[in-house]
């Protein structure tokens, strides 16, 4: 078994990571927020997918094991789920329009974030740069700084998640699938 | 013929004929791959999602629940919308082939 202690803000790098510690004969066992824990096996042997769930979150993932999709665990609205790579390529949308679905999901999700991280950080911001010698100043400081910084970190993932959709929907004008 | 509906997905497609007979997910997946020759395979993701819509528009129904696996069956207006888009493509299909062989002549 083998931990590790890193956190992502952009799901498709986190599940890239995850992986690649599949190729190098690490399998995911437990993700938490900031916590991994990964058991050693063969190789390659699964192909890992994270999902942003739908909201019947129990019957969705029911029916995603009865498809053969093994549940690995769940946190909070996400799951990671693998299969066997020798079953081949293991994709859990696979056209054009529940896709763009999928994607507009995932949107929405990144757009509140990022809108709740912007008025969190300027408005503690604001507070440490006009008040005077109150304690808690710094502390509104320090809260600023950190919604900032998830500001800024988040905007790569939500451009291109935006500009994976757009894509799919220009092709779905000549491609109807 | 008037166009009633719009064309069906593949995926759509495939979801409801496999549904002549009751299916579950996994039954779905492997009646698409099996029918199109390995062609189509569908995303466990994308038939959820296709499921739920069509039975909210009454196109197919649960059949009945043995365990955890739910199986599905197609309804009598699923049916009526299979025979739209089988003479749709038939269409397409009898027009792609005349226009194919007056080339080759």
């Amino acid at each position: 078994m083998k931990r590790f202690f890193r956190t992502f803000i952009d799901y498709e790098r986190e599940e890239r990571w995850i992986n690649t510690q599949s190729l190098n004969g690490l399998h995911l066992k437990r993700a938490l927020p900031f916590y991994y824990l990964y058991d050693e096996g063969e190789p390659g042997e699964f192909i890992y997918r994270v999902v942003f769930l739908p909201k019947e979150r129990e019957e969705y993932l029911e029916f995603l094991a009865s498809t053969g999709v093994e549940i690995v665990c769940k946190y909070y609205k996400w799951a990671y789920v693998r299969k066997k790579s020798a079953d081949g390529p293991f994709e859990l949308y696979s056209d054009h329009t529940s896709k763009i679905f999928y994607y507009n999901r995932i949107i929405l999700l990144y757009l509140s974030l990022f809108i709740y991280n912007l008025i969190c950080a300027i408005s503690n911001i604001s507070i440490f740069l006009t008040s005077k010698g109150e304690s808690l100043k710094n502390l509104n400081g320090w809260t600023g700084l950190l919604s900032l910084l998830v500001v800024i970190l988040l905007l790569s993932p939500l451009v291109k998640t935006f500009y994976k959709m757009n894509a799919l929907q220009k092709e779905q004008g000549v491609f109807y699938d | 013929m008037s166009q009633e509906h719009a064309p069906l997905t593949e995926g759509v497609y495939y979801i409801l004929l496999a549904l002549y007979e009751p299916r579950h997910g996994y039954g779905i997946m492997q009646f698409a791959e099996e029918m199109s020759n390995g062609r189509v395979k569908l995303g466990a993701g994308t038939i959820y999602g296709a499921i739920k819509s069509l039975v909210k528009k009454k196109w197919i129904q649960a059949y009945e629940e043995d365990g955890r696996k739910k199986e599905y069956i197609i309804t009598d207006l699923g049916k009526e919308i299979v025979e739209w888009e089988v003479a749709r493509l038939k269409e397409l299909y009898i027009n792609g082939q005349h226009i194919l062989n007056r080339g080759d002549l």
